[in-house]
């Protein structure tokens, strides 16, 4: 009995790791992009709202580097 | 970076064709969206948690190929196109295109 108890506890033990882990790891993406944009991004036509959080977002390019930066708008 | 699924830019000319450029990504949501999605799919309706995949992996993979084409000195990207598939719970995309030098006419 007090196997199948400690295989129980193990399992939810190591499903709570998980979904904690997960919680960490699967973040959305450009989440950390806010309403600041760096220096050196130029504002491009490109904007999308979010499908599931409906917030619009428009994005920055830099032409030095290729990177693209998604500014949150109101 | 002009990026267009169309062949020619109106105002624009190609001056130069750099070559194909792609951008893929494969991403997968955790357990816990997992779980969700799973719990979503028994009811119907919009699973936003694969949604939510999908939208991030469609916008890293177009990142991925406008840095590509910026390193091969491309200043547009004509012809770009999306192509998708899947893994078990991961989605894969891929976003490719010609990469071009373009001067305004």
């Amino acid at each position: 009995m007090i196997y199948i108890i400690s295989y129980i506890v193990f399992q939810v033990l190591l499903l709570i790791i998980l979904l904690i882990i997960s919680k960490i790891k699967d973040k959305r993406l450009h989440q950390d992009h806010g309403e600041v944009v760096p220096p050196g991004f130029e504002p491009t036509n490109e904007v999308t709202i979010d499908p599931v959080t409906q917030e619009k977002r428009r994005v920055y390019f830099n032409p030095k580097t290729g990177d693209r930066y998604y500014k949150i708008e109101k | 970076m002009i990026v267009v699924t169309t062949e020619n830019i109106p105002g624009y000319r190609v001056v130069e064709v750099k070559g194909t450029t792609f951008g893929l990504i494969v991403r997968a949501r955790g357990i816990g969206g997992d779980i969700m999605a799973g719990l979503r799919s028994v009811v119907g309706g919009e699973i936003k948690e694969y949604t939510v995949l999908l939208e991030d992996a469609r916008k890293q993979a177009l990142d991925r190929m406008i840095k590509n084409a910026t390193a091969m000195g491309a200043n547009a990207v004509v012809m770009c196109r999306y192509d998708s598939g899947n893994m078990g719970n991961m989605g894969e995309v891929v976003a490719y295109g010609t990469a071009v030098v373009i001067e305004k006419v």
